[in-house]
């Protein structure tokens, strides 16, 4: 892709892609957080 | 030099002061802070929203550019770990880090560590190695800021430097009418539009990122691999690991990141900081990178690798855009090194100098303490900086590896292990310190294939873990700290509905509440 | 015998508090079981910091907790003066002018952090008075668990659990 070895597509492309999928995985886990007291 | 880039940057501050002036006239003269009744304004040096400033800083257009124009794709797998490294740290330790430093009424990270682990050597400890490592990681900034003004104004670097350095500090002393909320969000929307505009005009002038990467093969394939110019890296995953880490779990073991989290106005600020995070590091760690590959066949003679990116700027953009562009990134450098500056001063005032000197010190003395190390830092850094100026990839991550070494292990035990005991905490940070930091100074990066960071972080890890185990039972966590960590020990069978909605910040007044109601019960 | 004090005026009154618990606490009973009122002195300084287009004034006002000396920063509010039973009042741990300084110490912190700069601001007392905080305290029962009391602010609605009390004739440590 573009013109990369695999490998180097793999290193660029591949991280952000696992980040991602992390967020979205702590954003659905934390979703029961909650927030403190009354306050406004 | 060009005038117009000049004129533009001097119009530029003109109007970010002018912004600044009237953001303070206004809010001036009646303001009654606004923070609610009873509840703990724990204010840490860095407010929850400056999510922007540490990575807009020295590091991403001078350390990022060198280290891809000089090795290419290899530096990515430093972006790697820095993409991630913001959510990482908020959900594994910000909503926990915040509510136990609640509990103990905790200001700064340093004092955190010392309520978490009791004991005089952990403040000390934990003091110094930050405030000299955080002086390290401003050195990178004031070199960044030389350079750039010196690319800007056309003057001598040691002129360039003095200059940069006379406004960081005067900036740092005098506060900024760039300190404002309104200055911070319009100049980090001018930074946006410009690396977005750098690299989307490098894109354009080489011919799309194919074409790029076709011309750079023709330079060097080897820069187009995952393991540097020439394959020199290739297959030392010891130093591979140690680029992902630093800047990730590396991240958590950081005072000036983590005292963020104690600042967070509501648990849920962490899910959001999370999302955002992800975000802005997607679009922004890795421009730089890519820009710096670029500059491979844009500038492909540049005597000093870290003017990659500025020289991109300055050769690609029209010259009003590079003026203002190059004004917000200047703006940025010097803003975190005033943060950093700021937040070495006030531990060296409170977690050295009131902690261990004089408990009884006023609060001008404190300030005063503060300013002489910031001017201290100054001095020695011009010296630096000039006689011998190390690359600012360099500086920053000698001083992040010995951070993330220190730290990293102390800070995420103390949340997620309640037998994180006080020897082991400090055997940690010991160990972690000075492994990293021989493994540094002494190069032993190259012989061994593995980074000072990798051995580092396993050291300490290692440490705290045997450390506090053999240690449990002359040393135990105190009674009070386990039950903020267990959540229930100490308050029996309250729903949990209750408890984690429950105002953490109340726990003082609720102690002595409690003692108090337990004396009437005997007095009846 | 009943002492007179300023009272911070607050919306949460005994109803609101029970029904704020009975929220959170489903299958239990709340009821409030009294009203303690907790010490803080507040000081409501005018803060000067010189800047290079003259001085800027900014009035913030501080609440130090009288027992256990820890400062915040506050929103406005209104005193009432108010008669309560003495056996309800915590009394506090500070005189007034230690109270003072560390005010000053943390008013000053304060007004760095927002400055993000290394001023020394000039304080200046404009009015202070020993104020109190009402805290309802709520008692929960359920047939088949053992009761649980909670503590609620009556300013704020925050709530904190309350840990059983020792058992009598022991000694208490508290930190």
């Amino acid at each position: 892709m573009f013109g990369l070895p695999v490998g180097t597509t793999l290193l660029i492309f591949g991280f952000p892609v696992f980040w991602i999928l992390y967020t979205i995985g702590f954003l659905v886990v934390s979703k029961h957080w909650k927030d403190e007291g009354d306050q406004s | 030099m060009n005038t117009t880039v000049i004129l533009f940057l001097v119009l530029y501050y003109m109007v970010m002061v002018g912004v600044g002036v009237w953001a303070m006239r206004r809010g001036a003269s009646d303001d009654l802070e606004g923070y609610l009744l009873g509840g703990r304004n724990v204010g840490p040096m860095v407010t929850a929203l400056t999510l922007q400033s540490t990575s807009m800083s020295g590091y991403m257009f001078l350390g990022a550019g060198s280290l891809a124009y000089t090795q290419g794709y290899w530096a990515f797998w430093y972006a790697a770990g820095d993409i991630g490294g913001g959510v990482l740290n908020l959900s594994v330790i910000g909503r926990r880090m915040r509510k136990l430093s609640r509990m103990m009424g905790s200001l700064t990270a340093i004092e955190y560590l010392e309520n978490r682990y009791p004991s005089p050597a952990t403040r000390l400890i934990a003091a110094s190695l930050s405030v000299f490592l955080l002086s390290a990681y401003v050195l990178a900034q004031f070199i960044a800021g030389g350079k750039g003004m010196a690319l800007i104004t056309g003057l001598p670097y040691s002129v360039a430097l003095l200059i940069a350095l006379a406004v960081i500090i005067v900036y740092t002393f005098l506060g900024g009418y760039l300190a404002v909320a309104y200055t911070d969000f319009f100049q980090s929307l001018i930074m946006i539009v410009g690396v977005a505009w750098v690299l989307g005009a490098a894109l354009i002038h080489v011919g799309g990122l194919s074409a790029a990467n076709a011309a750079i093969a023709e330079i060097d394939p080897t820069l187009l691999s995952v393991w540097g110019k020439d394959l020199g890296y290739h297959g030392q995953w010891g130093i591979v690991v140690g680029a992902v880490l630093v800047f990730s779990i590396g991240l958590m073991g950081w005072p000036h990141v983590v005292t963020r989290h104690m600042a967070m106005k509501q648990p849920t600020t962490a899910r959001r900081a999370g999302a955002y995070a992800t975000a802005w590091n997607l679009l922004f760690v890795s421009s730089p990178y890519l820009v710096g590959v670029l500059a491979i066949i844009i500038l492909p003679n540049l005597e000093d690798p870290e003017m990659a990116i500025f020289q991109v700027a300055y050769t690609l953009l029209p010259a009003a855009v590079t003026g203002i562009v190059m004004a917000a990134i200047m703006a940025a450098i010097m803003s975190t090194a005033d943060s950093l500056l700021l937040q070495t001063g006030s531990i060296a005032s409170r977690d050295l100098y009131e902690r261990f000197i004089n408990p009884k010190a006023s609060d001008r003395e404190m300030v005063m303490v503060s300013r002489g190390l910031v001017f201290a830092i100054g001095v020695a850094g011009y010296v630096i900086a000039l006689v011998q100026p190390p690359a600012v990839f360099d500086v920053v991550i000698f001083a992040t590896s010995i951070l993330s070494s220190a730290f990293a292990p102390a800070f995420v035990c103390a949340v997620w292990w309640k037998k994180a005991n006080t020897p082991g905490a400090i055997a940690s940070m010991v160990t972690g310190a000075s492994t990293s930091f021989v493994w540094e100074v002494g190069n032993l990066a190259d012989a061994t294939t593995l980074a000072p960071v990798t051995v580092g972080l396993l050291a300490s890890t290692l440490i705290i873990i045997v450390v506090s185990l053999a240690t449990q039972s002359i040393s135990p966590v105190p009674g009070h700290i386990v039950a903020v960590l267990e959540e229930t020990a100490k308050v029996g069978p309250i729903p949990k509905h209750l408890l984690s909605a429950s105002d953490f910040a109340l726990s003082p007044e609720a102690e002595q509440i409690e003692s108090i109601l337990g004396q009437r019960r005997e007095e009846r | 015998m009943t002492r007179s004090l300023a009272r911070i005026r607050g919306s949460i009154g005994r109803e609101r508090a029970e029904m704020l618990i009975a929220s959170v606490a489903g299958g239990w009973t709340p009821r409030t079981e009294a009203c303690l009122f907790y010490p803080y002195f507040w000081f409501l300084f005018r803060c000067s910091t010189r800047t290079l287009f003259g001085e800027t004034g900014l009035k913030v006002s501080c609440l130090i907790d009288a027992q256990t000396k820890v400062g915040a920063t506050a929103d406005a509010f209104e005193l009432e003066h108010v008669g309560v039973p003495a056996g309800d009042v915590i009394e506090p741990r500070l005189d007034e002018a230690e109270a003072n300084r560390l005010a000053e110490r943390y008013v000053a912190y304060v007004v760095r952090n927002r400055r993000k700069a290394l001023v020394v601001p000039k304080l200046e007392v404009l009015e202070h008075a020993l104020v109190f905080k009402p805290f309802w305290i709520v008692n929960c029962t359920n047939d088949s668990k053992p009761d649980f009391r909670v503590m609620v602010d009556g300013i704020t609605g925050g709530f904190h659990a309350l840990a059983p009390p020792a058992p009598l004739g022991s000694f208490n440590l508290s930190f």
